[in-house]
């Protein structure tokens, strides 16, 4: 017993003794080693086992840390099949030093092994401590959650079990086989000399239990405490965080550190919401030096970006007015730094700058630390450095060394300003920014939110000069396409649409790119250029800018809205059928689309568009029941209100329009709806409802409410009422309040109904009104109400035609001119056959005043004009449009004319028959459509090759209409009867038509009276003069037979 | 680290002490002589420029901030003017600018609420 626990304490002794032994005889054999050259494995294979931990202890009392390592592993792995307790406890020591060992070195994988080892096995003597170091090391190779298993372990109490301990030896009780070969004397000097090394490492290789562990001292517990609080941070687990920061914040010493832990306990805090607490914190920071820890600032800044990020815009704004400039924390430190000198009797520091070769500033920081060193410093001097005034120096460097965050702060805040609504400060801090660094990442990023701060200060002078500068210069990348999207949004905010198009080179001038960000902008941009075109009416462009979008970026964030517009566009165009395929294919396509319901709408309208009405009306019910809250719900009431109204069900109609009215989100919703269902009742001479109509709509849409449509109403009840003096002054007060506003087109109802009354009027009445409209136009600036007032008084004088005529010469840009003038301009074209302009002018009215009465006379311009240019099919297309907007009224029987006319022109020849013969079925087109419908029926057979039909159909209408259009269809229909009769060799019968027409005082005068002149001759012309001067009438007849008409 | 030559390379702004008066009570100063030839849009540019500068002098910044909050209510542009003199009144706490920028958002907000549109 005493033998082993001599040799045990031998083996121990030369641990102890690693130093002295060095001391005693290294030199000699490093000496002998060298000679023998053998290599450091072959070296520790011929090393015992004590030998090992000998050299391990000696290297690392020279802090030859790495060196050691080789013979403390190999001590372990010569010893693992060891069961003696010493043994066990020495390896448990020596792994617990290769854990500390490899943790020094930075070979964190290796030094968690070591302390994992040392955890699994017996004895553990250094619990606390290895789990320290376990969940440091831990947490620093980012294994959070083993750091936090660590902690929570360290905390812990320890386990209950006993551990066997290894007894201490007295040296004076070892005999004299224990002494190892050594004196008593020798192993109490070797014990006593290694003791005196101190060495950490060296000291405490023993398989003693040392004393009872202690318990963590508190700067154990803060940094066991700020371990768990980061580590659950890091894995988001704030709330589990709160605790610990909050322990580090109560108990650390350093003021930076609390600092820190305050700084991330406002980001838990923040990430939970507690944006109370967050506050509270931040101003009792303010209060601390802490605040001049960088790492505090950095913290700050992070802090700041998460209460931003959840809009806690506040509290960002205060943190980030708490993060100091490097200067401030500089100057801070430098000042600390100064005191000690000064206290030391040192020379003070400073910070100055200093300019490079290129002319670049420098900074010096402090005394010139190269100058410090060498001449100024303390050292040199002789004087001793001041505890910590190394670090504080060394933290100046880092501070004055890291990038200028600076600049990031200010431009958060910027980003900050802009968000809680400071736009002055936001646009001058990106400008800041901007000044700093015009082409860095930053830089260009405040750019563009310096052009979003000018939108929306509404300073777009600048935002374009801005914009085109930069686009003059930039062609390549995102940033000029970003910067064309802000200034096309920024037109689109001021309906500038004919800038936006103006854009089109620049972004047609981009260099292509693979960036998706710029796609997307590039997409983007083009889509806004087709949008554009639709808002400037501009439909066949704006059509192929969508299939552009479509073709160039397929299967785009945009292709959705594209889809939709590109069947809009087609809509616009009145290519129904396409447009609804189009509807169709969205629907199929875009299931969770933006635009489901509208185009579902849309689609209704196409039908409806194409006279199929129950198909339109099941559809637009579709609608009602599929999407009450969309925003066509009330145009899909309103729609399906006119559909129920046109089969009489006008109770049905009228819940319709009441429902529109009621679900309306916009007045022009409610406007239409309350105007049909005003309509309605007119049918029915419910006039009491209709002004309580009117009224209800005048209260609830209040400024926006078309009041000279509502005026036009109430007006006409009154006419209805026989309250015409007071419908007369109501009218013309509404047309010179709201005559200047080219959009109320409710003032040309007021002006069409004005007119039909003023024909009515007394004559005394009637001259009076003429009074007042000259007084008024005479007082009118030049404008839209002076055009309106002048047509009025040329209706009232009967000089439209010629008022038509100046105003074609007046009015270059026709799109200034409100209906009624377009409309005189139109009457004045056709009495000229003048139809250049008649393409334009249709297409304002379609575009600017589709619901306008006036439109008639623009269609009628517009196929006449393409009948004259032999255009045969578009005509027909316009008068079919024209039919479908107005049918049977009795301004609109040209039309049907026209239609017979083309079909007639196109050899169809039945057709042409059937659609004269209509007219004649009209009775409100009684007279001069009669008389021209009997003329064509008249052309129609004799193209097709039945004279006396021909010719019975032009005598009837010299008979029956010569009174009509003073005498035209009339005379036309003698010359071409007598035409017929020449073709049927009924010589006679033909000069007995000539003869008649100029008998005839209805056509005598006319010019077409000169071909029967021409065909009688000089002689029976002037007997027939001779005879009417007698006063002398015939009842000349020409009979023959003819077929049934 | 090593003691040692250390260049460092930072803008002349960053690093030159004023030696005169701080950029942000120029900026102030100018904007308030704007604001009294009534020139209300220049003035608040100016003072935004000294408050942009993030500057650490608290006492023109908070005399700056207030007068921003002024100038914004002079603009009509009222909404901006209630929250630039409430975070006056927050980040100021304790100071005589809280005090000031209580009265005057009261002030704004009676503004506000005599421009919303009767209910």
């Amino acid at each position: 017993m005493i033998k082993t626990a001599g040799l045990k304490f031998f083996n121990r002794m030369v641990f102890y003794s690693i130093g002295a032994l060095f001391l005693l005889g290294a030199a000699a054999a490093a000496e002998e080693l060298l000679l023998e050259q053998k290599t450091p494995e072959e070296l520790r294979a011929a090393m015992s086992a004590s030998g090992l931990l000998t050299e391990a202890g000696r290297l690392m009392k020279s802090q030859s840390y790495a060196p050691a390592l080789p013979y403390l592993t190999d001590y372990l792995e010569r010893m693992k099949k060891s069961e003696d307790k010493r043994v066990l406890a020495l390896m448990q020591d020596v792994r617990f030093k290769l854990g500390k060992i490899n943790m020094l070195l930075g070979n964190a994988e290796d030094a968690q092994s070591y302390f994992e080892l040392y955890m699994a096995n017996k004895p553990v003597y250094r619990r606390r401590a290895t789990l320290k170091s376990l969940a440091v090391s831990y947490f620093d190779s980012k294994k959070f959650k083993k750091s936090i298993d660590a902690v929570i372990a360290a905390f812990a109490p320890p386990p209950a079990e006993e551990e066997e301990t290894v007894e201490k030896v007295n040296i004076e009780e070892l005999k004299k086989e224990d002494l190892g070969g050594l004196t008593k004397r020798q192993l109490k000097r070797f014990t006593k000399e290694a003791e005196e090394y101190k060495d950490e490492f060296f000291t405490e290789i023993s398989a003693d239990k040392p004393e009872e562990e202690p318990e963590y001292t508190l700067q154990d517990l803060v940094l066991l405490n700020l371990t768990l609080a980061e580590s659950y941070a890091s894995l988001n687990q704030w709330s589990e965080s709160v605790e610990p920061y909050r322990f580090v914040i109560e108990h650390a010493e350093k003021m930076q550190r609390r600092g820190y832990a305050t700084m991330k306990l406002v980001t838990a805090l923040s990430e939970q919401g507690e944006y109370d607490q967050v506050r509270e914190l931040i101003i009792e920071l303010a209060k601390t030096d802490a605040r001049y820890d960088i790492r505090v600032n950095m913290a700050m800044m992070n802090a700041a970006s998460s209460l931003f990020n959840v809009a806690e815009y506040d509290s960002a704004l205060m943190l980030y007015r708490m993060i100091l400039p490097r200067r401030a924390l500089a100057d801070f430190h430098l000042e600390q730094a100064n005191v000690m000198r000064r206290d030391a009797g040192m020379r003070e520091m400073q910070i100055t700058l200093a300019t490079n070769e290129n002319g670049r500033v420098e900074t010096l920081l402090g005394y010139k630390y190269a100058e410090t060193s060498m001449e100024g410093s303390g050292q040199a001097l002789g004087i001793e450095m001041p505890p910590g005034l190394v670090e504080i120096e060394e933290s100046i460097g880092t501070l004055l060394s890291l990038p200028p965050y600076e600049d990031d702060v200010i431009y958060r805040v910027g980003q900050l300003y802009f968000e809680c609504d400071r736009p002055w400060e936001a646009l001058c801090a990106f400008d800041l920014i901007v000044s700093h660094d015009a082409e860095g990442e930053r830089g260009l990023r405040a750019f563009c939110d310096a052009i979003q701060v000018l939108s929306r200060l509404e300073l777009y002078d600048r935002l374009e000069k801005r914009c085109f500068t930069f686009l003059d210069q930039h062609t390549a990348g995102v940033m000029p396409r970003q910067v064309a999207y802000y200034l096309t949004a920024a037109y689109q905010k001021q309906e500038k649409f004919k800038a936006i198009k103006a854009l089109r080179r620049y972004i047609d001038g981009f260099e292509p790119s693979d960036d998706l960000l710029a796609q997307q902008y590039e997409c983007e941009l083009y889509y806004m250029q087709a949008i554009a075109d639709l808002m400037l009416l501009n439909y066949k462009p704006a059509q192929q800018g969508f299939q552009l979008v479509l073709d160039k970026f397929p299967k785009s964030h945009q292709e959705d809205n594209v889809r939709y517009w590109h069947a809009m566009t087609q809509l616009f165009l009145q290519d129904y059928p396409v447009a609804y395929d189009e509807f169709e294919y969205y629907l199929g396509n875009f299931p969770k689309g933006n635009w489901i319901a509208a185009s579902w709408f849309q689609g209704a309208i196409c039908q409806f568009a194409m006279e199929q009405y129950e198909e339109a009306k099941t559809r637009f019910t579709y609608v009602i029941d599929t999407f009450p809250a969309s925003a066509v719900y009330p145009d899909a009431c309103s729609m399906r209100g006119d559909l129920l109204a046109s089969d009489g069900l006008l109770d049905e109609a009228v819940r319709d329009y009441r429902e529109a009215i009621r679900t309306a989100k916009k007045t022009a919703q409610a406007t239409y709806a309350t105007f049909q269902m005003a309509t309605a009742f007119e049918l029915e001479s419910r006039y009491d409802e209709i002004i309580e109509l009117v009224n209800e709509y005048l209260e609830s849409c209040g400024e926006e409410a078309d009041v000279a449509k509502a005026a036009y109403w109430l007006g006409k009840i009154k006419l209805e009422q026989g309250l015409v003096s007071e419908a007369v002054d109501a009218y013309l007060d509404t047309i010179l309040k709201y005559g200047g506003d080219i959009r109320q087109d409710g003032v040309d109802l007021i002006i069409s109904e004005l007119m039909m009354t003023a024909r009515r009027l007394e004559p005394e009445d009637r001259s009076q009104l003429r009074s007042r409209i000259q007084a008024a136009s005479d007082a009118a600036e030049v404008g839209t109400l002076q055009l309106r007032l002048r047509v009025m008084l040329a209706e009232m004088d009967e000089k439209k035609i010629e008022l038509g005529e100046t105003l074609l010469r007046e009015l270059s840009d026709l799109s200034v001119a409100p209906p009624p003038v377009l409309s005189v301009i139109c009457d004045a074209s056709f009495a000229k056959k003048e139809y250049s302009r008649s393409a334009e002018i249709l297409q304002i009215f379609l575009n600017h005043f589709e619901d306008s009465e006036y439109m008639r006379s623009a269609y009628k311009l517009r196929a006449y004009a393409l009948f004259d240019g032999g255009l045969y099919e578009e005509a027909f297309k316009i008068v079919s449009e024209s039919q479908g907007l107005y049918g049977i009224d009795v301004d609109t029987a040209w039309a049907q004319i026209m239609k017979g006319r083309i079909e007639l022109a196109q050899n169809r020849l039945d057709d042409a028959r059937e659609s004269f013969k209509m007219i004649l079925t009209i009775s409100s087109w009684r007279g001069e459509p009669y008389a021209e419908a009997c003329f064509y029926l008249g052309q129609t057979e004799e193209k097709a090759g039945s004279l006396k039909k021909a010719f019975a159909w032009y005598q009837r209408t010299y008979f029956l209409y010569k009174g009509h259009a003073e005498g035209y269809w009339a005379a036309e229909g003698y010359l071409a009867s007598a035409r017929c009769l020449e073709n049927l060799g009924l010589d006679g019968d033909m000069r007995n038509t000539y003869r008649a027409m100029l008998y005839d005082k209805y056509v005598n005068k006319l010019p077409q009276a000169d071909a029967a002149r021409k065909a009688l001759g000089p002689a029976e012309v002037s007997e027939i003069v001779g005879k009417i001067a007698a006063g002398l009438q015939t009842n000349l007849t020409v009979t023959i037979q003819s077929e049934e008409l | 680290m090593k003691r040692g030559l250390i260049f460092l390379m930072l803008s002349v702004a960053a690093l030159t002490r004023a030696a005169e008066e701080p950029a942000v009570a120029v900026h102030y100063k100018k904007a308030c002589l704007l604001r009294d030839q009534g020139n209300f849009a220049a003035a608040i540019e100016e003072v935004a420029q000294g408050i942009a500068l993030n500057p650490v002098e608290r006492e023109w910044l908070a005399k700056s901030e207030l007068l921003s909050a002024v100038l914004y209510q002079k603009l009509g542009m009222l909404k901006s003017a209630a929250v630039t003199a409430r975070q006056v009144e927050l980040l100021y706490a304790g100071s005589e600018f809280e005090k000031e920028a209580k009265a005057l958002l009261e002030q704004i907000n009676q503004l506000i609420e005599q421009s919303a549109p009767a209910e």
